[in-house]
This record gives C-alpha cells, structure tokens and sequence, in this order.
C-alpha cells in the first residue's frame, strides 16, 4: 500500500516532464520560443501533457530524477515524481522539493540562440517560470518547506541569483547527484541547515554499484550505458568525470522497467553511445554488438542520444560496425532509421586542434573537416538521421574558422540531416569565460545560421515525409510540424529579403535550396 | 559526501573584488596541494542576502577539479566557531568587520590561517 503522503517531491515544468509525443527530437522546440502560433500550440506541439495515475505520478519521468527518485526509495525515503500539474495535491505534507532541468532560464545552446536572434524568451524558461511562481509552492515554503535544485544546469543558478533568493531556492546542487542527495535529506529532516551550494567534482562522483537503478519509466525509455566522456572536449562539461560503463544486467533491468510499464521504445543515453566498452578510444565492437542485440530483444524501436562523428568513420572504416549495427536495428523491418545527436562543432581544423583536440581520434585533427564529411556519408547510406551541432564563437575563433565552416556546410549538404548552429556557452573547463553578452554576431556566422537554416527546412520536410511520423495517429502532428516549415520557409525568406543580405562576403558561392 | 574532510575557508566581511581576488588565489593554491574538497563559510551580517553569490560566480566557475560547498553563517556565529576550529581554516577578512571579530581571528592564529585583512 502506497503512502500517499510523499514526504520529497521530484518535478519539474512541462517542458521538461513529456515524452514529446513519443519524438524526442520534438523535445528541441521546448528550447524556442512560440513562433508564428500561439504558445499553448506550440506547447501541445512540443510538450503535451503526461499521462498519470490518480496520485499525479507520472507515466514516464525524466530519467536522472528516477535515478534520484529511486535512491531515495531504496533508503526508506516516501518519495515520488509528480507531474507539475499534480503538485498541489502533496506540497502542504512534503518536505522537499526537488526540481531538475536541463535549461531552468534557457541559457545553455539552443535556447539562448532561439532567444537572441528571435528576441522572445524560449518557453522552456517560461514554463518553469510558471512553475516556480505558482502561489502554493510559494505557501508551501513559508510553511518550512525545502527546495534543492540541481542537474544539468544547476550552474545556471550563479546567474540568476535573484530568482533563486525570490523563489527561496535552498540549494543548488551541480553535479552528479547520487552521493550528495541523501546528506541533503538527511540534514532537512534534522533541521539542520543546508549548504547554499554544491559542486560535486570528480573525485565524488559515484561508482557503478552506487548508482541506482530506475523503479519507473523513463521518457522515451532513455537508459544510460555509460557516463563521462574520454574526447576532453574542453567546452564540455561531461568530459571532467570519471568514465563509468554501466553493465549489461543492470541496462537489461532498466529496459525491462520500462517495457514492462508501457513504454516499449529506447533510448540508449552516452556521450558518445559507439565508446560503450572502449578501451580508451579504442572500440569494442563485441561490446556494442551485445548491447545492440540486447536492445533489439527488449525493445521495438532504437535510438541513441549522441555518438561523435570519429567514432562512426572508425566503426564503418575498421569494422563494418554501423552497417552491422543497422542490420541488427533494423532488422526484420522493425524500424528503417535511428536517430542520434552529433557535434560538428567546426569546420576548422586549426579551431578544432586547439579546442577538441581528441575530437577526432584515431584521425588526426588536421583532418576534422573530412572525418565529419566522411561519417556524415556513413550514416546517409544507413538511415542514421543525425541532428547535428555546431558552436559558434568558441574562444579563439577567427573569422577564417567560421568561414572554414561554412565552407564544410556546403560539402555536408548532401547528406539527410539537421544542422543547428549554437552560440558558445561557457561549460567544461572554458566556464569562466566571457559569454555571449560580449559575442559579436558577425556577417560569416550570420551565413553559418543561413545556411544551417536552409539545409535543416530542407532536410526536415523529408524526414517528417519518409521517416519521422508515420501512421495515422501522427497525421495531425505531422500537419502542424508541415505547416511550421512552411511558415518558416516564409519567413526566413521574408526576412533576407528585407535586411539585403548578401551572401558575397563568402568565399564560397552562395547555394539555393 | 558531506561526511568527508572538506578544507575550509572562512570569508569574514563585506564581499568585494578584493575578497574574489583572494578567494581565487586560496582555492589555485588549494587545488596545488591537491585538496579534493573545499567549503567556503561566509559570515554575513544577512545570512537571507544572497547577493554575494553575484560576486563570488567567477570562483565558482574557475574550479572544475574540487568538490565545492558554500555555506552561509550569521557573523554572530563567528566567535563561538572559532573556538570550535580544529583543523586549520583559511580566513578571508574584508572591511567592516566588528574588532572583536578581528581580535578572536588574530588570537586564533595558530589555528587559522589568516589570508588578507582590511584596513
């Protein structure tokens, strides 16, 4: 029997806490403000509702708050996920309030990209604006309620630090969270008081047998099978930690989890999935082979979150390993395509030498234009549809860098993809540089964002067409996102039209989509 | 985690540029000797003012290798902590800082490491 009385609450705003109509590539129009529809349209579009049981636990649950939510239970915690509209229900007995996201004030790339050029604050900052202004959390503090906050952008409390006094934000904690969220507890339910900040630094990161495993689904049937990075990328954040594989047995029991409750697709979660087992930045194709086939046993459809581009030239150059792995993902025609997130990041290879030196390992850096051109080729002819990034205005960069890029964007226009451009955010051990407040948009990566715009309608009406949203069930959100192009198409016409833009300034000849 | 030994520094006094100037060079020479944890105590006359944390972003964002935890305290507490230190503290002490507070810190030296003073 089920304590109805939870004592910590885990949750999050809506953008956060949905499933995206089953898409997780949907999910990136939360990081945009509403455009050219009124926002609860653009809401429904891209964060509908969660379904949930009586008590408003949700169906699926962001998948590092069932971590948290898990922990806690194994240690006796009455603790649960409640979807945000539920939350009423419970504040006037909890004790903790724990929230996560992974852009509370759309700061990090693309949210702060969308808000600058389009000048509307995107609405993920919106809805946990929302959110936290809501009068009974406000009633449920001044009664001695706690609020800790945290995950991937728990830094971005430091530049808010006004809303997290107005809101009465008790601590913000950056970092993995395993080992720090029981001490929390603990010093919440003796009274005692909390610390302000936590950054959780390498040497406290858990260990594999500390990490618990999830009790509930998670969105789109996420599981991570490792976590830390060894490229050392140094915009990046995950690179600082530890590298941690996670057991077969342990992501075979969280893929039965979410099986077992509904949820029958996968996401397998990495910083780059093709690492999985690597000795180093050595494959293991043994490794991903068994995790791929265990995927396709429990699962009926497969994605990965993300995967570096060298990592897909090597596996298909060495070992034939993405065609052996579509075989297995697609096999019997259970599905046509997967999807995964990569970082292009530049098109220069003299940027990429001295920001990502290891980016393109086992290739050397001198040859990173190639490497992503290479694998992009790879992953067309194997219906890997990638949603690609690229940063503009890393430290160092020139304007020579950016047309480089440019100039790697015409050579990628042939092959299925989206490409979107992100502005530099500080994270990984470039955190305490200047940040866009002082970034010059400048003609060459107004062509960057021409171009990536262009490549990315183009691309996305066929994906949407042949691929993305299939069947029936999707024919209305499948109009709407159609008709979302379309307007955009417009726009962005319109738009260059008025402003005289003049693509001359390029080096390389203009190119018409 | 919080069971484990963090190396503390104690900042007494107004925040300034030159309390973050020397906050920045005890957590450099924190990170040289190969501390993996570091707590910075601030002892505020408004422990509810958290305008500090303003001032103290860029020292957060330098380190990437040390476990960090910041804590707030009322100043009151200040005399009855220093009787209670053990292990040696690093104290920062800005400007505005009452004497007797200043007279407890300089008569605890043997246990803390008294970094900058104002005035």
């Amino acid at each position: 029997m089920v304590n109805e009385k939870f004592e910590i609450i885990l949750t999050t705003d809506r953008t956060m806490m949905s499933n995206h109509h089953g898409k997780e590539f949907i999910g990136f129009m939360t990081t945009g403000p509403p455009i050219g529809m009124p926002e609860f349209l653009w809401m429904w579009i891209a964060a509908p509702k969660m379904k949930t049981d009586r008590l408003g636990r949700p169906w699926q649950a962001p998948y590092a708050m069932r971590k948290l939510e898990a922990l806690l239970q194994d240690h006796g915690y009455n603790a649960a996920i409640i979807d945000p509209d539920h939350l009423h229900k419970h504040l006037d007995h909890a004790k903790i309030l724990m929230l996560s996201h992974h852009d509370y004030f759309a700061l990090c790339p693309p949210s702060s990209e969308w808000w600058l050029v389009t000048k509307q604050e995107p609405v993920n900052a919106r809805s946990f604006r929302r959110l936290m202004e809501r009068p009974y959390i406000r009633r449920a503090k001044e009664n001695g309620l706690k609020i800790v906050v945290g995950g991937p952008a728990g830094w971005q409390w430091l530049y808010r630090v006004d809303l997290w006094e107005k809101w009465g934000v008790d601590t913000v904690v950056d970092g993995e969270g395993e080992r720090i969220i029981l001490d929390l507890v603990k010093k919440a339910y003796s009274g005692e008081p909390l610390p302000r900040y936590v950054f959780i630094g390498p040497n406290d990161v858990p260990m594999i047998e500390e990490i618990p495993k999830i009790k509930h689904a998670s969105i789109n049937g996420l599981i991570e099978i490792m976590r830390g990075c060894p490229r050392r990328c140094k915009f990046c954040s995950v690179t600082l930690r530890p590298l941690r594989y996670i057991p077969l047995d342990m992501i075979e029991e969280e893929m039965l989890v979410n099986v077992r409750e509904g949820v029958r697709g996968g996401i397998l979660h990495s910083e780059d999935v093709l690492l999985y087992g690597a000795k180093g930045l050595r494959l293991n194709p043994d490794a991903l082979l068994k995790l791929h086939k265990l995927a396709r046993r429990h699962l009926e459809t497969i994605a990965w979150s993300h995967a570096s581009l060298a990592a897909i030239k090597n596996a298909e150059e060495e070992y034939r390993l993405i065609s052996r792995l579509r075989e297995i993902i697609c096999e019997d025609d259970i599905q046509e395509y997967w999807g995964v997130e990569v970082g292009i990041e530049t098109g220069s290879s003299k940027l990429a030498k001295k920001i990502m030196p290891a980016k393109a390992a086992p290739y050397p850096a001198e040859k990173w234009p190639d490497v992503v051109e290479d694998a992009f080729a790879i992953m067309h002819e194997n219906n890997l549809i990638p949603a690609a990034t690229l940063i503009l205005g890393l430290p160092e960069e020139k304007p020579d860098d950016v047309v480089k890029t440019v100039e790697l964007l015409d050579r990628l226009k042939p092959y299925r993809s989206l490409i979107v451009p992100m502005f530099f955010v500080p994270m990984g051990v470039l955190k305490n540089k200047d940040w866009f407040t002082t970034f010059k948009v400048s003609e060459e990566h107004i062509e960057v964002m021409r171009r990536c715009l262009w490549h990315s309608i183009r691309w996305a009406e066929e994906i949407i067409e042949k691929f993305y949203l299939r069947g029936l069930d999707k024919f209305p959100l499948k109009l709407m996102l159609k008709l979302f192009l379309k307007y955009v198409r417009w726009k962005a016409k319109s738009v260059e039209g008025k402003i005289g833009l003049r693509p001359t300034v390029m080096e390389t000849p203009f190119i018409r989509y | 985690m919080l069971d484990q030994r963090f190396s503390e520094v104690w900042v007494v006094g107004e925040i300034d540029e030159g309390i973050v100037k020397a906050l920045k060079e005890v957590m450099r020479n924190e990170r040289l000797k190969g501390i993996k944890r570091l707590k910075f105590v601030f002892y505020l006359s408004d422990p509810e003012d958290l305008n500090y944390l303003n001032l103290l972003r860029p020292v957060l964002l330098e380190n990437v290798l040390m476990s960090i935890v910041v804590e707030e305290r009322s100043v009151k507490n200040l005399l009855d902590d220093v009787k209670l230190v053990k292990d040696e503290v690093n104290v920062i002490t800005g400007e505005m800082v009452p004497a007797e507070f200043v007279k407890a810190i300089e008569s605890s030296r043997d246990r803390l490491k008294v970094v900058r003073i104002h005035g």
